[in-house]
């Protein structure tokens, strides 16, 4: 198909970025500088081609495009095998998108270390790529295990002040879930004979043995994701966290977990998944309705935005492991939603943080008066995170709640009640932090013109997804329908 | 493409006033998005001119088209859409004229205009709509807009408040709304209105959750509708709403926001037909807020939340109506409602502009000398909100409780007689209200009496207009009462009522003109008697002033209980029990175990040694006793 290795190329780029960066020396302002520009374009370098991936990318067809293969360990089965689908191409393009803005985002913030900085950051979309577009088992593992490292020490060097606390949990804490992940992808190895994700997908499973796989999977995934009661690893995560750390956490890291159970739990093991639909279903809704409520309470901005991700993403468990297309669709526009919104909700809290140096929401109020056009940006991102129609936030919700509603609408009715909680803790936060009287103090500058860039393609990508999110579903459909239709069959009693 | 520009000129006006707020000067904002509103205007009535026997379609663009579902942005012109856009334009452009004067003084006046502008287009994509998701766009898009105009003066923390309880009361029922979309996807595989309405026929064996689907529908969309049109429950918000500027609450209650229940119901008619019981229930519900309403409406002191209170008991009526199975009189209601209520607010906004912005009916009187013009104006809305012949709410009125007597079933009936009992007390208080504003002696300090003046025109002329609609468009538009009539092109199936007795058609007017009498007795000729029954009274009165002490209900029932469970989660049972005993006590237990297990590492050679012998000791007994390795 192509006589390039685009896919290779987008996984490799930053890694030659960071061999750039190895040239450049390690301190002074003029060194900083250089680092800050390689990383810049490289990563949007990327970005580019990752927008030539997604126009080559061909969604009329089945299967995997771009797929490149190399022998890797023949005698276990194990390969360099890359491919796409649709549900990658987006995840990359979103990846591609959020690693240049959280470079601008740390222009000016992030003034130590600032090449090892940008090393953690290229190094992060190298792996996060990988990830996407791994084809093969024990490539997946390997990339999908190895981003805690420059996670880790972004929250560990360049956090806040119990940023060590916070990064020895979470990566112990998702490590620990991927020690099961690991056992299970061998079990399937085994069973298989290979671990070439295609072979896996079409190797049946007896249930029993599904079973066992499934759960040591779903304790790694719902670690990631996270599901509800797996995490509280988050909010600590996220508080601790420098900005750009929480903008990469919420809008690329959480989506791997979801992403996993894209990949491994539904196509591989339909039967146990089918099987396992109530306890998803129930850790979902416990998810939608508690954490909402525990947002409600947050006196800390960055908490209440971790606390509301927990939320969302109890929406898109519930989606995927619904055997509707439109839920699992719905759920996959959630996720990039999601990873839009968050991101720009992280960003919005690290722009007055920069200013102030307090997440308490109780030391702000009245910004409005000095920041009109910041106002008006958050104003956007928080009716996103409500799910107000012509935003990103309403199409993947909407789907998911009209996909669940015939299996359940009790469910449906939770994901729909989480529509008012949202609403609740969103409008109450902004309601402190923005409006009220002229605050006290110095008046806060609005934002500059770096600021106001890194939002304007997040804006403009929030809006379009909500009014023409067409060519998303034309991505994503396919492969959703795929997913259903296993997923039925395996419902319908069609077992393996 | 005249729909087009009906629908989206407001929006290009709201643009360009967020543009100009910052380039421009400000006066422009407001005269920009009036001539836009006005061309809207001019371009609905357009749409309504050119309208064929059969709806029409404007396909903008696909919204989602996925595993079967077909969304499109599309506009529909029919009767209905058709008189909507009139009415929401028509208003709109009257407010847009009327807030250039009223808002002349504030600083934020683009902001401003491009809020109401965006109010307009909403609820324009909300009526245009041609599918239940665009209208849910344009839905919680007037939401949004009534958030952002009600908190529009946003120093207020009573503003911010009122705005997010107005949001968010809106979107409890929203779930309802979402929950009854999926619903009709699931049952008519669609969301466009041709395919659900053409399928309702057939869908009468249908099924959901055990239930027949189309009444569940019909009852999920209620609960949309009750949000939105403030109907007894979810109408709680409606009256804190006044926090924005008056005419704000002009647009919201005459056209841009609460009609939307209205239409909605009226819109899926096709699904009422076959959902006798979800219908049975949207005449109860409109019946009792009617009531309800109109007695809180008669125990407030503020000029505006009285004319807010009439609101919500004439919501009731149009959905009485629509309960009844008589769609069309709901719409005929709601249009002539549309002038007399915007009549009645912007009256009330030039009284409390001209007060120095006082809004308590007790410190007014005797300003009938000194605003002559708004007096007339007040008065007229008044005939018109009371039911009198000719003004316009006479007509409307008349047609919903004659149908509701004619509709026999003791559901309606009932829904007759407590109409009946309302328009008596719509009577009373509308009268109240003029009698305290404009005669006996005035109350207002002499200072504030001295500046009292007539607006200018720019508040001057929308009043004019709406009066002279308040006037005639009961008598001009009557038609519209009537689902069999050229002008519904038959969209609306007919109603076959039998004939009522002779006393039936005149009974509103005649409790309408009582309620004025007994105002006129109670507040002109004997105040003393009036002051004498409120003091034996005064608990009912205040039960009645605050509301049927809904707000306390909810506040100590709803708002405080999730407030304490929030706590509880977030502190006993996320940090306390999830994380000290998941993470976190793993992690605490690790390290105690290690610090137990580390008097091992003594770090003195011999006692490694020790273990090494006992150990190998050990191992070779085993090996010997039991039979060992192989």
């Amino acid at each position: 198909m192509s006589t390039w290795p685009i896919l290779s190329l987008l996984v490799f780029l930053p890694v030659a970025g960071i061999a750039f960066l190895a040239l450049t020396g390690r301190s002074g302002a003029e060194n900083d500088r250089n680092a800050r520009d390689v990383t810049l374009w490289t990563s949007l370098a990327n970005l580019a081609l990752a927008i030539v991936l997604a126009a080559r990318f061909d969604p009329g067809k089945d299967g995997f495009q771009f797929v490149e293969h190399a022998a890797w360990l023949p005698e276990l089965g194990v390969a360099y095998h890359v491919g796409v689908d649709g549900i990658s191409v987006l995840f990359i393009l979103l990846t591609a998108l959020l690693v240049p803005i959280c470079i601008v985002a740390s222009w000016t913030t992030v003034v130590e270390r600032v090449r090892s900085w940008m090393v953690a950051f290229l190094a992060m979309e190298a792996l996060m790529i990988g990830v996407f577009v791994a084809r093969d088992a024990l490539l997946f593992y390997v990339f999908f295990e190895a981003i805690l490292i420059p996670m880790f020490l972004i929250i560990g060097i360049w956090g806040g002040e119990r940023r060590v606390h916070a990064a020895f949990k979470f990566v112990l804490y998702t490590l620990a879930g991927s020690v099961l992940f690991l056992i299970a992808i061998l079990t399937l190895a085994s069973l298989a004979g290979s671990t070439d994700m295609d072979r896996l997908e079409h190797t049946p499973i007896a249930v029993d043995a599904q079973r066992w796989i499934w759960i040591a999977m779903f304790a790694s995934f719902a670690v990631k994701v996270p599901m509800w009661p797996l995490h509280t690893w988050l909010p600590d995560a996220h508080v601790q966290a420098p900005t750009a750390g929480s903008v990469i956490l919420a809008g690329v890291l959480l989506k791997l977990g979801g992403y996993g159970f894209i990949r491994f739990s539904l196509p591989m093991l339909p039967a146990a998944s089918a099987e396992f639909m109530p306890l998803v279903y129930v850790l979902s809704a416990v998810a939608i309705l508690y954490t909402s409520l525990v947002a409600l309470m947050q006196r800390d901005m960055k908490r209440l935005i971790a606390y509301s991700s927990v939320a969302h993403m109890g929406v898109v468990t519930l989606g995927l492991f619904t055997a509707s297309a439109r839920a699992i669709s719905g759920a996959i526009v959630q996720m990039l939603s999601h990873g839009l919104v968050s991101a720009a909700l992280f960003l919005v809290v690290g722009v007055v943080y920069d200013r102030r140096h307090s997440r308490e929401i109780a030391d702000y109020g009245g910004l409005v008066h000095s920041m009109p056009r910041y106002a008006g940006l958050f104003m956007l991102f928080a009716l996103a995170a409500v799910g107000l129609p012509a935003t990103s936030g309403f199409v993947g919700e909407f789907l998911v709640i009209v996909g669940v509603f015939p299996v359940s609408a009790v469910f449906a009715a939770c994901a729909a009640a989480g529509m008012v909680l949202s609403a609740a803790y969103m409008l109450w936060l902004y309601r402190r932090v923005v409006f009220g009287g002229v605050p006290a103090g110095p008046p806060l500058p609005d934002l500059d013109r770096r600021e106001t860039g890194m939002f304007l393609p997040l804006a403009i990508l929030v809006l379009w997804l909500g009014i023409q999110p067409d060519f998303v579903f034309r991505l994503v459909e396919g492969p959703s329908a795929e997913l259903a239709a296993r997923l039925l069959a395996a419902q319908t009693g069609g077992g393996v | 493409m005249m729909a087009v520009a009906a629908v989206f000129l407001p929006l290009a006006g709201a643009a360009l006033a967020a543009l100009l707020s910052r380039r421009a000067s400000p006066a422009l904002a407001g005269i920009t998005t009036t001539c836009l509103a006005a061309l809207a205007l001019a371009a609905s009535l357009g749409v309504l001119a050119g309208l064929g026997d059969d709806p029409t379609r404007v396909s903008l663009a696909t919204w989602i088209a996925v595993d079967g579902l077909h969304v499109d942005w599309a506009l529909r012109a029919d009767p209905l859409s058709a008189l909507m856009l009139v009415v929401v334009n028509a208003i709109s452009a009257l407010v847009h004229l009327y807030a250039i004067g009223y808002m002349a003084e504030d600083p934020h006046r683009p902001r401003f205009f491009a809020f109401l502008s965006l109010f307009t287009f909403s609820m324009l994509l909300l009526v245009s709509a041609d599918n239940f998701l665009q209208l849910f766009c344009g839905w919680e898009g007037v939401g949004l807009s009534s958030y952002l105009l009600i908190g529009f003066w946003y120093e207020r923390s009573t503003a911010n408040a009122a705005a997010i309880k107005a949001f968010l009361m809106n979107r409890i029922g929203d779930v309802g709304l979402v929950l009854a979309l999926a619903a009709i996807a699931l049952t008519f595989e669609s969301l466009t209105f041709d395919a659900v309405f053409g399928g309702a026929a057939d869908a009468g064996s249908a099924t959901l959750l055990g239930l027949p689907a189309l009444e569940v529908i019909g009852v999920l969309l209620l609960v949309g509708a009750m949000g939105k049109s403030a109907q007894i429950g979810l109408h709680t918000w409606l009256a804190d709403a006044m926090e924005g500027p008056t005419p704000v609450s002009a647009l919201l209650h005459a056209a841009t926001m609460v009609t939307a229940g209205v239409f909605l119901v009226a819109r899926c008619a096709p699904l009422y037909e076959g959902a006798p019981v979800a219908m049975g229930l949207v005449a109860v519900v409109g019946a009792a807020t009617a009531l309800f309403a109109a007695t809180i409406a008669l125990a407030q002191t503020d000029i505006k939340r009285v004319v807010a209170w009439s609101t919500c008991s004439q919501l009731g009526y149009m959905f009485l109506a629509a309960g009844v199975a008589v769609p069309a009189a709901a719409l005929f209601h709601l249009f002539t409602h549309a002038f007399f209520k915007a009549l009645l607010f912007l009256g009330a906004g030039a009284v409390i502009h001209a007060l120095a912005h006082e809004q308590d009916l007790r410190r007014m009187g005797g300003l009938a000398r000194r605003m002559p013009l708004t007096c007339t104006a007040m008065v007229v809305g008044s005939l018109a909100l009371s039911g009198l012949p000719p003004f316009a709410g006479f007509w409307s009125k008349d047609v919903i409780l004659e149908s509701a007597f004619a509709a026999h079933g003791p559901v309606a009936l009932t829904g007759f007689w407590m109409g009946l009992a309302a328009a008596f007390l719509t009577g009373l208080y509308s009268w109240r209200l003029v009698f305290l504003v404009f005669a006996g002696e005035a109350r207002a300090p002499a200072r504030v009496l001295s500046a009292v003046h007539e607006p200018g025109w720019s508040m001057r002329f929308p009043v004019l207009v709406l009066a002279a609609a308040a006037c005639v468009a009961g008598w001009w538009a009557h038609d519209l009462a009537d689902a069999g009539t050229p002008f519904w092109r038959g969209l609306f199936a007919t109603a076959h009522h039998g004939d009522v007795p002779a006393w039936v058609p005149i009974a509103p007017a005649v409790a309408g003109a009582g309620g004025l009498l007994v105002a006129w007795l109670v507040y002109v000729a004997r105040p003393e008697l009036g002051a004498r029954a409120a003091a034996r009274t005064a608990a009912v009165g205040a039960f009645l002033a605050a509301g049927w002490r809904f707000d306390a209900l909810y506040d100590g029932l709803v708002v405080r209980t999730v407030r304490r469970v929030g706590s509880f989660l977030a502190a006993a049972i996320d940090q306390g029990l999830i994380d000290r005993r998941g993470p976190e006590g793993v992690g605490r237990a690790a390290l105690a175990g290690a610090v137990r297990v580390q008097f091992l590492q003594t770090g003195q050679l011999h006692h490694y040694a020790l273990v090494v012998v006992v150990g190998a000791v050990l191992f070779a007994a085993w090996n010997l006793l039991v039979g060992g390795l192989s």
